[in-house]
């Protein structure tokens, strides 16, 4: 098995000097790719602060969804312009469309939206579950509410994914760190390291074919001459 | 009974310019292995703090339950008042090969 590569799924900086920053701690952690939830005041020149240190740069789009229609809204408007595309549910209608919805990258459960999972939910699953550090150092509940989702994600096999959701470069973790809380919390440590690296990197690279028009449809490739 | 086995952190603040004071370190460690674990995990950890110099620190702790004290560090936000992270750079199982390891 070769080499692992970990992807950091999720930063959000607030200006390009502390994206530049990010950057460099991210290489120096050992990420060799970041995906960003670009401010809308920073769209332009971003990459190059990515080519300084040899990180993969992918976008992303974070919906906050009510109800079932957001989130259809939100696939349909969004899917084609950002790499990722993570659906942060606020109820467990949105949740249910969410999980299932073959455009949505990842769902983030986080405190202040809908944190739970039940029977019905399971069976609609498709799509990976996406947790933050951010979240997991804010409070003791949080914490539970997050060790809670975690057991259960190993218990049944689920997809899960998680990020820093870091603004500054001191929020940011090395891969070895995460996986050994994720670990802790109740996942075992392969599908840790798979929650940083495996299962984001699949998303990015099913996500960059789509975009660019080598993949027509999911296994469906165009053959290259 | 069982020779007990060691596993020795090297732990560095970020950011590098930042001047750490022990016991201030030491308190932040034990506190936040006390949260995620609880005093049983915190026995079966069994942190010690080795060395420390102006940024940087080895613990050394129970071999089987190294993650437990990762998990923790990760956990800590700030120290003694100042917002920052401590990175785990190396784990070794002697103190010798880890400062070895870290002048290479």
């Amino acid at each position: 098995m070769g080499k692992r590569k970990f992807v950091d799924f999720w930063i959000r900086p607030n200006d390009a000097d502390a994206l530049k920053e990010m950057c460099k701690r991210a290489f120096e952690l050992g990420y060799s790719a970041l995906v960003v939830e670009v401010p809308k005041n920073m769209s332009e020149g971003l990459e190059s602060s990515f080519y300084e240190y040899g990180l993969e740069f992918y976008k992303k789009a974070v919906v906050s969804a009510r109800t079932r229609g957001d989130v259809l809204e939100a696939a349909a408007r969004l899917r084609h312009n950002y790499d990722v595309l993570t659906v942060h549910c606020l109820t467990r209608d949105a949740a249910l469309v969410a999980l299932r919805d073959g455009r949505v990258d990842t769902v983030a459960f986080r405190p202040n939206g809908f944190m739970a999972f039940d029977r019905h939910m399971l069976s609609v699953t498709r799509n990976p579950i996406e947790l933050t550090l951010a979240d997991a150092t804010s409070d003791k509940a949080t914490l539970q509410k997050i060790r809670a989702l975690v057991q259960f994600i190993n218990l049944k096999g689920l997809s899960v994914v998680f990020s820093s959701c870091a603004s500054k470069p001191v929020e940011q973790k090395g891969p070895l760190e995460v996986a050994c809380l994720l670990n802790v919390l109740g996942l075992n440590f392969e599908r840790s390291l798979d929650a940083l690296s495996s299962i984001p990197s699949n998303i990015l690279a099913r996500n960059r074919a789509k975009l660019s028009g080598k993949m027509l449809q999911e296994g469906v490739w165009l053959a290259e001459d | 009974m069982p020779r007990i086995r060691h596993r020795y952190v090297f732990l560095r603040a970020f950011p590098e310019d930042v001047v750490l004071d022990k016991s201030d370190v030491w308190r932040a460690i034990q506190s936040s292995l006390q949260y995620l674990v609880g005093a049983l995990g915190y026995a079966d950890v069994n942190p010690y703090l080795v060395r420390m110099q102006k940024n940087w620190i080895v613990i050394r702790c129970n071999s089987e339950h190294v993650r437990k004290l990762i998990a923790a560090v990760t956990l800590i936000k700030d120290v003694g008042g100042k917002t920052l992270s401590l990175d785990v750079l190396k784990v070794s199982g002697t103190l010798r090969a880890l400062l070895r390891k870290i002048k290479h």
